[in-house]
């Protein structure tokens, strides 16, 4: 199912964060597919690694728990149900979906005017993780 | 040509498949990389609604770069809560993680 090696697993995920940056150019969303690109890609990619490297992860064995078989399974029965379950719901889909022109003077529109407070609230968030990791990371006395 | 149905089920198999990793691995780090699995399967299903339902307010995006930002966040804090457990711990498998207090 996996790669045994942890390095390899971070690597096919940076593959699939690119992928799925791809899809997001594919539905006329470039500053999305741009920050997934940064974001995923970039940042969280290189923090995970930087963190493989400073934890030995000296797993004995398998990568997987004693109930990966019974999970598989399970997990690959809820797949198919909601992949059946989506593809049977009538969704209220427009004729020649078209995003318009200049979409990310729009968007920012729509980030910056009706959706500024949460944006501010959204960098709060990020200030608390950001103390919260250091606080976390530092040494103790 | 693709439709909304081809995203849908995309996302479906890529919230598995994360939701398979959180249960089944041993090891914190892949869990807290099939978490974001499942954000990105949610990010994809929010701009491919957007896309096909009402491609004309981009309330999808918006939506998805606030679960980018509340992503970096979790990331953030979850790493660093990585490397406080395997400071006093000395192993990051969740087997060993069974008592509450610190």
């Amino acid at each position: 199912m996996t790669s045994k090696k942890i390095v390899h697993c971070i690597f096919y995920c940076f593959i699939m964060f690119v992928a799925i940056g791809g899809l997001f150019l594919l539905l006329d969303a470039p500053f999305i597919a741009a920050a997934q690109l940064f974001i995923y890609g970039g940042a969280v990619t290189v923090l995970i690694l930087f963190i493989v490297m400073l934890t030995v992860t000296d797993l004995h064995g398998s990568l997987r728990n004693a109930q990966s078989g019974m999970a598989l399974l399970v997990l690959a029965f809820f797949g198919s149900v909601l992949a059946f379950a989506v593809s049977h719901t009538k969704w209220p889909v427009v004729k020649n979906p078209s995003v318009g022109t200049n979409v990310m003077g729009r968007f920012a529109e729509q980030l910056f005017k009706n959706y500024y407070f949460p944006f501010e609230i959204a960098g709060v968030l990020l200030l608390a993780a950001l103390v919260g990791a250091i606080y976390l990371g530092r040494e103790d006395e | 040509m693709l439709t909304l149905n081809h995203y849908l089920i995309l996302a479906s198999i890529l919230f598995s498949i994360g939701l398979y990793g959180v249960v089944a691995k041993r090891n914190i780090l892949l869990i807290l990389v099939s978490v974001d699995f499942m954000l990105n399967a949610a990010n994809l299903n929010l701009v491919a609604i957007s896309k096909y339902v009402s491609p004309e307010h981009l309330y999808g995006q918006v939506f998805a770069i606030f679960v980018m930002i509340v992503t970096a966040a979790e990331v953030g804090v979850g790493l660093g809560i990585v490397v406080y457990l395997y400071r006093s711990h000395v192993s990051i498998e969740n087997q060993e993680f069974n008592v509450m207090k610190g």
